[in-house]
């Protein structure tokens, strides 16, 4: 299977977005409780720096 | 004209619930009422120049065009609509050939010189065309109509687009000298989708320095060139009513598409964040940034729009936030005299206006209006009751209560990264600009020897930063700021800007709203020159409709002191057929405005040189121009908390 690789579209090299601006399309205040053990979404803790609050796995 | 008159269109477009969810489930996917029902049915019936048939793509099927024998007679072959060419273009009544030349005659008289970023003297509506390439497109598109009976309806037609936006081999250069040398190697995806429809790009629409201006003074307004044009999409919007164009795409990041289309009395469509690919777009804040057609009447500007919507998962995954498929886009107006009943219109009465440079908290928005503006949206109320809409004054929601709005309005700090606060929407914004390499792209390309040392002074000045003891801006200290923001910190201004959106959506539903109809100019535009106020009269929240994601459509309601004066519709994210189809309905049955057609400024002598822009940096006469409101979402920031108590 191959790897779709973004466009380079102009000389200045903007990147391609991957997390901003995915807003849901039902707007609520929150990602929603599915289960009991309350896993929640969280944006973005792949794409950029070191989070301080964040734990870190050990 | 009208094919169909929706069998539904009597029932209330707004049950009764109570779910939020609910709510935002109806109003987002369209799922209630009137307008949907006749959305669907558009597709499927018509009067157009052909059988109606339901499996063709909406896009190329011949019913979604007017009939031959109701294309009224126009005085030259400019002022027919889009759709109405399309139309004539089949039966072969005229070629693309023709078209494209009538509009490169026109943009030789009329537009001035190229590559000029400022007053040019003319409507300078086009920086930089390319006339042999359009040309040949319109051959290719002449021989693909012989030959495709099926082809898309908008093979032939001409169009502009922004200078923001890439048109693989033109300079893409953002309302900027400076960026001269920053050629599209590719199509952006929506370019791409046009010209795959057959659409002959003629050449690249200038718009405000760095897409930074609601007001512009680079080009001239399309009824009085000595007018401001509104901005960002100053060209985009001056073009198609000046005859210049067929039509344009315009981006809008905050007002940029709505304020050149209602300055010039354009039919603009904003979609919401995510119908539409930004894919090949310079970015000014991603996240808020969208791309929408701006025409001379809303059926133009839905085709476009239908032909350019669609997902785009590699190069925006933004796009993958839209419903899949996206709820049609209609196309021709519903039939019957009252093809707004079931429709509850709102006017939003915290919706403040900014007058003279003063936010008008407290103040209905109508009792700012100037006379002639409020005379014609009183008009406008009765014609939109006349057709069968509900129309009423609600609350709306008040941007400046941090209790509705803790988005914007919210004075919290987040966090301090590199010295320098972060607010909400600064969490987002700046983390978005940090993902798309919005700093370290220009510094490569400064640092890749194509921009002069100007600039290069120029481009870090505006794409740099200075911390708070640093002595000079730099894009080194807007990577650190931008990509400093902590993971959690972005976390918090998003959940904030869904509660902002919640919070609006609610505002709607608690009083059974649809959608919106305002005016986002309220008195008449100001000068081209002499630094007076662009807007004297203007939605002090105009960017809430990109913070939000919402669509929005702009379209001309009539004309005060020789200047249009136009309204707006707009509504819950992803309602684009609901507020469309509306607009649709209100042109069909009120067609003068989006009809009438300005006198031509004095022409000269043909100026322009017809090819691909030049790669020395021309000097732009006259003094920079006046900012004005700023299309930043940041700086919008700052006007809401400089109007919060």
């Amino acid at each position: 299977m191959s790897i779709v690789e973004p466009t380079r579209f102009l000389t200045v090299a903007f990147g391609v977005p991957v997390d901003i601006g995915l807003l849901p399309q039902v707007p609520g205040g929150t990602d929603g409780e599915l289960l009991t053990v309350r896993w929640t979404a969280r944006l973005t803790t792949s794409y950029l720096p070191y989070d301080p609050d964040d734990e870190q796995p050990g | 004209m009208p094919s169909i008159e929706s069998p539904t269109s009597e029932s209330p477009a707004h049950a009764e619930v109570t779910d939020p969810a609910t709510i935002s489930r109806r109003a987002l996917l369209g799922t209630g009422g009137a307008v949907v029902a006749g959305t669907a049915l558009a597709f499927a019936t018509g009067t157009g120049t052909a059988a109606a048939s339901p499996s063709a793509s909406p896009t190329s099927d011949p019913a979604n065009l007017p009939a031959l024998r109701d294309i009224p007679h126009r005085a030259r072959l400019v002022d027919y609509e889009v759709v109405e060419l399309a139309a004539l273009l089949r039966a072969g009544r005229t070629t693309s050939v023709q078209i494209t030349q009538a509009y490169l005659d026109r943009i030789a008289a009329l537009n001035g010189p190229f590559e000029v970023y400022g007053d040019n003297g003319l409507y300078n509506a086009f920086v930089r065309i390319d006339a042999d390439a359009a040309l040949a497109a319109a051959r290719a598109a002449d021989k693909r109509l012989r030959h495709d009976g099926r082809a898309p309806l908008l093979c032939g037609i001409p169009i502009g687009v922004k200078d923001s936006v890439a048109v693989e081999g033109f300079s893409t250069q953002d309302g900027s000298a400076t960026f001269a040398g920053n050629i599209a190697l590719a199509d952006a995806t929506v370019v791409g989708r046009l010209r795959d429809a057959g659409a002959v790009v003629v050449g690249l629409t200038i718009c405000s320095a760095f897409s930074g201006s609601i007001t512009g003074t680079f080009a001239g307004n399309a009824w009085n060139k000595d007018y401001v044009p509104g901005g960002s999409s100053q060209g985009s919007g001056v073009a198609p009513i000046a005859r210049l164009i067929a039509a344009a795409i315009g981006e809008e990041t905050g007002g940029s598409i709505m304020c050149p289309s209602a300055a010039n009395g354009a039919s603009g469509i904003k979609p919401s964040l995510g119908t539409v690919s930004i894919a090949g777009l310079m970015p000014l804040s991603p996240g808020y940034d969208v791309l929408g057609p701006i025409t001379r009447s809303m059926r133009d500007s839905a085709l476009i729009l239908a032909t350019m919507l669609g997902l785009d998962a590699v190069n925006d995954p933004q796009t993958l936030s839209a419903p899949i498929p996206f709820p049609p886009i209609p196309l021709v107006a519903r039939r019957g005299r009252r093809p707004l009943a079931g429709l509850t219109i709102g006017i939003p009465q915290t919706d403040w206006m900014n007058v003279n440079g003063v936010v008008q908290v407290g103040v209905s928005p109508q009792a700012t209006y100037g006379a002639g503006h409020l005379d014609t949206f009183t008009r406008l109320v009765g014609q939109l009751r006349s057709l069968g809409a509900k129309v009423i004054e609600f609350p709306g929601l008040d941007i400046t209560d941090p209790q509705q709005n803790p988005y914007f309005a919210s004075s919290t700090v987040l966090a301090t990264v590199d010295g320098s606060p972060v607010s909400p929407s600064a969490a987002v914004v700046n983390a978005n600009r940090y993902e798309i390499r919005y700093a370290d792209a220009v510094a490569d390309f400064c640092a890749s020897g194509i921009p002069s040392a100007a600039a290069v002074a120029t481009l870090t000045s505006q794409y740099g930063r200075q911390a708070p003891g640093e002595t000079a801006r730099s894009f080194a200290s807007a990577d650190r700021f931008n990509g400093g923001i902590p993971a959690a910190v972005r976390y918090e201004g998003e959940q904030r800007r869904r509660t902002l959106i919640a919070n609006y959506t609610k505002a709607l539903a608690d009083h059974g709203v649809d959608f919106m109809v305002v005016l986002t100019l309220g008195d008449v535009i100001g000068k081209r020159a002499g630094g007076g106020p662009g807007f004297p009269n203007f939605r002090a929240y105009y960017q809430v409709p990109n913070a939000i994601a919402w669509p929005m459509v702009s379209f001309p309601v009539g004309y005060v002191s020789g200047l249009p004066v136009s309204a707006q519709f707009w509504g819950p994210r992803f309602s684009e057929p609901d507020i469309l189809q509306a607009a649709l309905d209100y042109q069909a049955n009120f067609p003068d405005y989006n009809h009438a057609a300005p006198t031509d400024p004095a022409a000269t002598a043909p100026a322009a040189k017809a090819k691909i822009a030049p790669q020395a940096i021309p000097a732009a006469p006259g003094a920079p121009e006046d900012p004005g409101p700023s299309n930043d979402p940041l700086i919008g920031e700052a006007m809401t908390r400089a109007a919060t108590p």
